[in-house]
């Protein structure tokens, strides 16, 4: 196998498993009723509290556990600003994502005396997990085995999320409050309690998002880090029409693209084209779902007409 | 009228109850008002244990609400319910279904992403730990199937289910809930006739098993063969409630539509001109892809007012937007003036001379948020006079509505002001302006008069005499069949989508209406 | 609220307000920008800095002078233009968030006409320039546009990812296929000396750009209140149910409220262009569109109250950027202020339980 595909192959989990944890959160969130535009603000928010944390305290899980708190933190916020101060979701979102970038930009400079970047003594990153055995296996080995364990939780939300969604009760009538909320709340849904833990628990994903990038990818923060990946989350999980399995490849397809983007750059193909991707996938994908709902309706009324003329006049 | 009616059923005379003397449901005085009107007036009801009881009425007579009580949808201004002889408080659907009374809608609550067997136990998901438990709810789901004799596929989504299977599950997820008590809205209105059949033998199986029934309907079919018995609601109160078997339909009918009144004679019978509407074996689907409206033929001449009567639901929504450009028909042609227009826009038939008056002022005959002059501005948009080179002439527009306000006497406000805050009765001139400024040569009404006043409902009968008389060609679609027979020089019947009867309003009397409105002619 | 966007426009509220709500309404448009400058001061006070004087200061460095009050408006016409493209799709029903990537269009036709066709006299160059710059804006927004009359593709999450797919085709297209001879880095040719506009009010770079923005306000409110297109776009807005009845093509109404959003978004971006940058510079925009958003937003789709919130983030982003040379507040502080404002200009106070309470008792 040519080297560079290699090298690629064993960037792209680490690369995308920022991704695909906020992808798997936007989708929970979306299955609830609500597009988060907000997650990279979230992510932004654990990458941040899980420096400071794993500084302090010198234990980078415990750095971890503070980022999914931090991330649940503002999504409840944010979700009760929508859900019972009718806020419109992407105008909040946008706000949001202004808001705390401002917010960094003063704190950095005002508290931590920075301009840039944010390394705290005593930081301690995530260490790399080695798996015997595996990481021996000459190809395979490298691409698995070494990564960070946020990368292989990561791995394994995308069942666990498809489990939830798909086999629990609460993942039931989750999906039943983003899909028709009327119908869910005449059951006896509670669905505007759903609809907030949706969207916690997309701020939890995106806080561990967010460390993973700053005690995993790197050990540092920089309020430029996210680099976007939370509107790349956004995209994956539309291309996957909010389904895990689908989701999870284009969150990988997206991360690898990002990181491919860069050497490929060196190598003739514009990264900007490549980064554009998975934009222009999200497009495509609504669009074709629009097109087939309109043959969809075009075909029953088809099917009326036929019916007519098959039973005759009546 | 009631001896010929058939054997009544007095509520209070503690007759006939399947078994006991306690009714399941008895409802006393119940009184519920929105505003001025005054949707259930009083109503005494009884309602016996295991039985399949129908009530019928027009649009408006109240059947809706009452259900709507039991169900605790609403909450009434007056009156008890009891429930076994118990003065129950029905405040919330969650207290209704907890006293297992169960509703299935017009409008199914059904979540399409989910499957059959998910929506069934909605709400109510059993699980095992953290899990769903579908092995106990594919349990419990096919005894259910099996209590009913049918059958159902548990793991298709919802989408993918006939409109038949998802009526069946609503009831299922009744009985999922252990519904006792089960109300439906106009069940048949969505159903093929097999479907209807199949939906009958499911009922009369659930009344068999000791369940109680209650179905609003307008299908006097429907009500012989499948209630024991029936009540007639007019305006708010009930005329009465008879065991079906026995009943004479006609008589029935005449209840539902009212007394026999006097016919004014109208104006010398116009000359029918030429035809301006022509409408060929015309079918239109819904937004759903059910196919509403069938095969419907007819036609409007110039100087003719040809009314339309039917309750609200079986098709007249479908064939106005299909005659206005709103919607595509499935097949079927439309002429207007000799010549086709099924590829004509909106404004292209407008532009024909094409008015319409909407049964839906709020939402579609008028803007509320726009001023009155805006709202009557909406046809004028190429009128040379109010436009020139795409541009407002505001002052002239400020004139013009003026004008209209003032032909067709609507007060309450002034050009300026936004249309929400002219009362219905106003809103409603101010739309019959704006479509009738000049005379057109087809005008469609649909409910025109609905929630108008008095002296509102006479001022646009005299518009549409007028127009009449200029030689216009009006269709008119309405439910106040006085107002039919009183204007209309033909009258078309609609039933269950069809046109059933093309008749000279001379031939026309509420009963003759009345038995085909509700398809028992 | 207008009816597919449920995004409030002034002065035509579908329900009518009892008699407290109407008392609120003057709350309701000045609430966010209060609200918004209460947080402001929150944080500077918990950083340990004098919250009013550096507000002192902001207005001061903002609107303070001559030089000053023409540096605010410089950073006010891109908002105030871009907040007029999207309160035009608001107005007519569209949610369009994407006007960022209309500018950034615009911007780079304006550049590539000025180092291009270095020929021509100055006067026809700026206009050929600014012309090109509405029509790439404009073509741009037609391909949500068309996505939403044709197949109805619900127009926000396409216009938002365009967004980025924009500013990552322009930074291709300067980077690999038009960079300037002499640099490394991001930019693009400088365009002819007869294409950069002249300043109004040296030493600041207020432009004829401003004038013309001020115009285009002119003509907006104009265009919505005076012609037939602006009324059925309004009507399009306010009741697409009835506009259809009344005969409007609503598909019709749709393309052409993306493509005025479009080419104003465009012009945007050539103003930028042509007044300040005088090159297209890759990642130019520090969010002038989504901004555009906000003032949309603020200023309810009135002509005014949209010039008076351009002129507030103006004042803000101008006074901010020079308060960083007197003080050690960073400019990060206004980016907080605009997100808090934009955040409360969508939320419903009324709903907060409390005033919920003192609504009923009222």
């Amino acid at each position: 196998m040519p080297d560079a595909i290699l090298g690629i192959l064993t960037a792209a989990a680490p690369a995308s498993t920022s991704i695909l944890l906020a992808a798997m959160g936007g989708l929970i969130n979306k299955q609830g009723g609500i597009v988060n535009i907000g997650l990279e603000p979230m992510m932004l928010v654990g990458a941040f509290t899980a420096v400071v944390v794993s500084a302090q305290t010198g234990n980078p899980y415990l750095g971890l556990l503070a980022a999914m708190v931090a991330g649940a933190g503002l999504g409840l916020v944010f979700s009760w600003s929508i859900t019972r101060l009718g806020a419109n979701q992407i105008v909040a979102g946008l706000g949001l994502n202004l808001l705390v970038l401002g917010f960094f930009g003063y704190l950095l400079p005002t508290v931590f005396k920075i301009e840039g970047t944010l390394l705290p003594a005593g930081l301690v990153g995530l260490p790399k997990v080695h798996i015997p055995l595996v990481e021996q296996i000459p190809g395979l080995g490298p691409i698995v085995s070494g990564h960070d364990v946020v990368t292989y939780l990561s791995w394994l939300s995308v069942p666990l999320v498809s489990v939830f969604l798909y086999r629990t009760p609460l993942g039931i009538e989750l999906r039943a409050t983003g899909a028709n909320e009327e119908a869910a709340r005449a059951a006896g849904v509670p669905t505007l309690r759903l609809r907030d833990f949706s969207t916690v628990v997309a701020g939890v994903f995106a806080g561990l998002a967010g460390a993973q990038l700053s005690l995993g990818v790197v050990t540092l923060f920089n309020k430029q880090m996210t680099g976007g990946r939370g509107f790349i989350a956004l995209a994956a999980f539309y291309f996957g029409d909010a389904r895990p399995a689908l989701t999870a490849l284009g969150a990988v397809i997206f991360g690898v693209f990002e990181a491919a983007g860069f050497r490929l750059g060196s190598s003739g193909v514009p990264s900007q084209l490549v980064q554009m991707l998975p934009y222009l996938v999200v497009v495509l994908s609504l669009t074709l779902v629009a097109v087939r709902r309109d043959r969809r309706v075009r075909e029953r009324g088809r099917a009326a007409a036929a019916s007519l003329t098959a039973a005759g006049v009546r | 009228m009631t001896q010929d009616v058939g054997e009544v059923d007095a509520p209070g005379t503690g007759a006939s109850t399947a078994s006991g003397s306690v009714p399941r449901i008895r409802i006393r005085g119940l009184t519920k008002r929105y505003g001025l009107i005054v949707a259930n007036d009083g109503v005494d009801l009884d309602v016996a244990r295991g039985g399949i009881h129908a009530i019928v009425g027009e649009n408006g007579a109240g059947k809706t609400t009452l259900m709507r009580a039991i169900y605790g949808l609403i909450e009434p201004d007056a009156g008890t319910i009891e429930l076994d002889g118990v003065v129950t408080r029905l405040s919330t659907p969650a207290q209704a279904i907890a006293h297992r009374i169960g509703m299935v809608h017009q409008r199914f609550e059904l979540v399409e992403q989910l499957t059959t067997l998910e929506n069934l136990a909605l709400g109510h998901l059993p699980h095992r730990g953290p899990f769903f438990d579908r092995s106990t709810a594919m349990a419990r789901a096919r005894d259910l199937a099996a209590g009913l004799a049918t059958t159902m596929e548990w793991d298709r989504r919802v989408a993918n289910l006939s409109v038949g299977a998802r009526q069946r599950l609503e009831i299922m997820r009744l009985l999922y809930r252990k519904a006792d008590i089960l109300i439906f809205d106009e069940p048949t209105s969505v159903l093929t006739p097999q479907e209807a059949d199949d939906l009958f033998k499911v009922l009369r199986r659930l009344a068999g098993q000791g369940r109680t029934i209650l179905f609003i309907t307008h299908k006097l079919r429907e009500v012989f063969a499948l209630a024991d018995k029936v009540t007639v609601m007019r305006r708010g109160r009930i005329v009465t409630t008879v065991q079906t078997k026995g009943s004479d339909p006609q008589a029935l009918a005449s209840l539902i539509v009212g007394e026999q009144f006097e016919r004014p004679v109208l104006a010398a019978p116009a000359e029918r001109g030429q035809a301006v509407l022509e409408v060929e074996r015309l079918s239109v689907c819904d937004d759903l892809g059910t196919l509403t409206l069938r095969e419907a033929s007819f036609t409007v001449h110039a100087g003719e007012i040809v009314g339309v009567a039917g309750i609200e639901g079986t098709g007249q929504r479908e064939l106005v937007e299909a005659l206005l450009g709103l919607r595509r028909p499935v097949t079927g042609t439309i002429r207007l003036g000799g010549e086709p227009v099924m590829d004509a826009s909106v404004w292209e038939r407008r532009k024909r001379g094409v008015a319409f008056v909407s049964e839906d002022r709020d939402a579609e005959g008028a803007c509320l948020p726009a001023t009155l002059a805006e709202n009557v501005f909406a046809v004028e948009r190429d009128n040379p006079s109010l436009v020139s080179a795409g541009r407002l002439r505001v002052a002239a527009i400020a004139e013009f509505a003026r004008s209209i306000l003032k032909r067709f006497d609507v007060r309450g406000a002034g050009p300026q002001s936004p249309a929400r805050a002219l009362s219905g009765g106003n809103l409603q001139r101010l739309v019959v302006g704006r479509e009738m400024r000049q005379i057109p040569n087809l005008l469609i009404a649909a409910h025109p008069t609905r929630g108008v006043d008095v002296r509102g409902i006479a001022f646009i009968h005299e518009q549409l005499a007028a127009a009449r008389k200029a030689r216009a060609a009006t269709l008119l679609i309405s439910e106040e069949l006085g107002e039919l027979i009183e204007l209309a020089d033909r009258l078309l019947v609609i039933f269950g989508g069809r046109i059933v009867a093309d008749l000279p309003a001379a031939d026309a009397s509420p009963e003759r209406l009345g038995l085909l409105m509700t398809g028992a002619a | 609220m207008v009816a597919e966007t449920g995004i409030p426009v002034a002065g035509q509220e579908t329900i009518a307000p009892s008699r407290v709500l109407q008392l609120l309404r003057p709350l309701q448009l000045v609430g966010p920008f209060v609200i918004a400058l209460l947080v402001g001061a929150v944080v500077l006070l918990v950083s340990g800095r004098d919250a009013i004087g550096t507000y002192w200061l902001l207005a001061q460095q903002s609107l303070g002078g001559t030089t000053q009050i023409a540096n605010t408006l410089v950073a006010t016409t891109p908002v105030l233009l871009t907040g007029l493209a999207t309160a035009v799709a608001f107005r007519s029903g569209i949610f369009n968030v994407g006007v960022e990537g209309s500018l950034y269009l615009g911007a780079f036709a304006a550049a590539w006409a000025g180092f291009t066709f270095r020929g021509l006299p100055g006067p026809l160059l700026i206009l050929f320039a600014v012309s090109l710059a509405g029509v790439a804006g404009a073509l741009w927004a037609l391909i949500p546009g068309v996505l939403r009359a044709r197949w109805r593709v619900d127009e926000v999450v396409t216009t938002l990812m365009l967004n980025y797919v924009a500013i990552l085709l322009t930074s291709w297209l300067v980077n690999y296929y038009f960079l300037a001879p002499d640099i490394a880095n991001s930019m693009s040719p400088l365009i002819a000396k007869q294409a950069r506009l002249s300043s109004l009010v040296p030493p600041s770079q207020l432009t004829i750009a401003f004038v013309a923005a001020l115009l285009i306000t002119v003509l907006y409110a104009y265009f919505f209140n005076r012609t037939t297109i602006g009324y059925e776009l309004r009507m399009t807005g306010l009741n697409p149910r009835f506009a259809r009845a009344v005969g409007i093509n609503l598909a019709g109404a749709v393309i052409v409220a993306f493509l005025i959003s479009g080419v104003l978004g465009g012009v945007a971006g050539g103003f930028q262009v042509l007044g300040v940058n005088y090159r297209f510079i890759d990642h130019f925009s520090p969010g002038y569109g989504f901004t555009g958003i906000a003032v949309a937003l603020l200023g309810r789709g009135h002509p005014v109250g949209i010039v008076l919130a351009a002129i507030f983030f103006g004042a803000l982003s101008s006074g901010g950027a020079m308060i960083q040379l007197f003080s050690d507040v960073p400019l990060d502080l206004i980016n907080i202020l605009q997100g808090t404002v934009m955040i409360f200009a969508v939320i419903e106070l009324s709903r907060l339980p409390f005033v919920r309470r003192w609504l009923r008792h009222a």
